[in-house]
């Protein structure tokens, strides 16, 4: 099922149309998200997902010939949102691991 | 009274003794000085504005003052005092005007933090603001000092202030600094607009100001609701270029043009969201200041059709 991952408490989400500005309210840094990265921030904000959730999530939203590639795009953008701080992968107990 | 009704010498008396305070909007400023031939200047340049009783809590107090010591016979200097401190060497004495100039603005930038303040020119007409933000050369305050004398309202050449609780922008009025070329084709662009004296030697070349007309002072306390932004640039090889700016960078270029969107954080995120949520954003690269404000009207009025004014916070 592979790790946990959870957004962290309040993040701000402004959309536009096709991006979105993101708030990080630890570090106080804004990002510009592409649509990828905003659906799975979006997931990891409602609940905690595994890496196989998000995997699904994005071969459901991928073009048809994209999908073969979902595996490596989720771990793209699960590595990009936790090296910005908006994410947090979660350990066995559920806290952020260090 | 305004600063016009009183003659040159009483600008000076006011300088020297307790302050010239002058509410540019959202902020009340003063000014001190022993430079005499400071007085006629501001008179000139500030006309427009009431003088504040000098009991009036002020938002930032600089004051020029002679620098004292053997130099001053040869090489006459000036110092710039900041709320009581000065923070910088002294300077020439032959640029008093844009050295007071730079200092309320600096002051302004590093004291204003109720609001979020863009790096930016602004406009408007019929309630709408045109925001229109700065790189260095890109012809901001050419091109919101062409539109304030074109129908347009003057807020502020310098400082986009934006209100946290509802984005809206008000005005913080001060004589408009042009540069170099840009004093040249405002002369020509306006030639009845009034221009204070040229300073040929500062760090940005030569400086004038121009002064603002009562009308626009008198309207010191109207926000506006922000509907239009404009990255411009003056490129002397396109007459007229045009291009619509995603929402999210131009929010990025804007936060990274804030003067204190770090100090703020969260209320300058909300802050700053709002108002580009709500305005049409737009690079325009231009020769042509004609074209240009003609593009920028009908920006403003096709907003104005798109959707209604809300009612102003109290």
């Amino acid at each position: 099922m592979g790790a946990t991952f959870s957004a962290i408490p309040g993040v701000r989400i402004l959309d536009f149309d096709s991006e979105v500005v993101v708030f990080n309210p630890r570090s106080w840094d804004a990002h510009i998200l592409n649509s990828a990265a905003e659906m799975v921030l979006g997931l990891l904000t409602r609940s905690p997902r595994t890496q196989h959730d998000i995997e699904v999530a994005l071969f459901d939203a991928l073009a048809e010939e994209e999908r073969a590639s979902a595996s490596a795009h989720a771990e793209r953008v699960l590595n990009d949102l936790r090296s910005v701080g908006l994410i947090v992968e979660l350990g066995q107990d559920g806290l952020a691991s260090r | 009274m305004r600063v016009a009704e009183i003659t040159d010498a009483g600008v000076r008396e006011r300088l020297a003794a307790k302050g010239l305070t002058i509410d540019c909007g959202a902020a009340v400023v003063r000014i001190q000085s022993d430079v005499p031939e400071l007085a006629a200047m501001l008179r000139l340049l500030y006309g427009a504005f009431q003088i504040e009783p000098d009991d009036v809590v002020t938002d930032a107090s600089v004051m020029l003052r002679l620098a004292r010591g053997s130099r001053r016979v040869f090489r006459p200097q000036i110092e710039l005092w900041l709320d009581g401190s000065r923070p910088f060497e002294r300077y020439p004495r032959d640029t008093p005007l844009p050295l007071v100039e730079w200092g309320v603005n600096f002051a302004l930038a590093k004291r204003l933090h109720c609001y979020l303040l863009l790096h930016s020119g602004v406009v408007e007409m019929g309630g709408r603001a045109v925001v229109i933000p700065a790189m260095p050369g890109s012809g901001k305050s050419t091109l919101t000092v062409a539109l304030s004398q074109r129908g347009f309202r003057l807020l502020s050449d310098e400082f986009g202030v934006v209100r946290l609780s509802d984005s809206r922008l008000l005005p913080l009025l001060r004589p408009a600094a042009l540069k170099n070329e840009s004093i040249d084709v405002i002369s020509r662009f306006a030639p009845d607009a009034i221009l204070g004296p040229r300073f040929p030697k500062t760090r940005k070349g030569t400086v004038a100001h121009l002064a603002l007309d009562a009308s626009t002072v008198d309207e010191r306390h109207t926000p506006a609701q922000p509907a239009v932004v404009v990255f411009p640039r003056y490129d002397p090889t396109v007459e007229f270029e045009l291009d619509s700016v995603p929402k999210a960078r131009a929010f990025g270029r804007l936060a990274v043009n804030s003067f204190n969107y770090e100090v703020l954080g969260p209320d300058a995120f909300d802050a700053l969201g709002r108002l580009v949520a709500l305005s049409d954003c737009y690079e325009l690269r231009y020769s042509d200041l004609d074209r240009a404000i003609d593009a920028i009207t009908l920006f403003v009025r096709r907003a104005d059709s798109a959707t209604t004014l809300e009612e102003p916070a109290s």
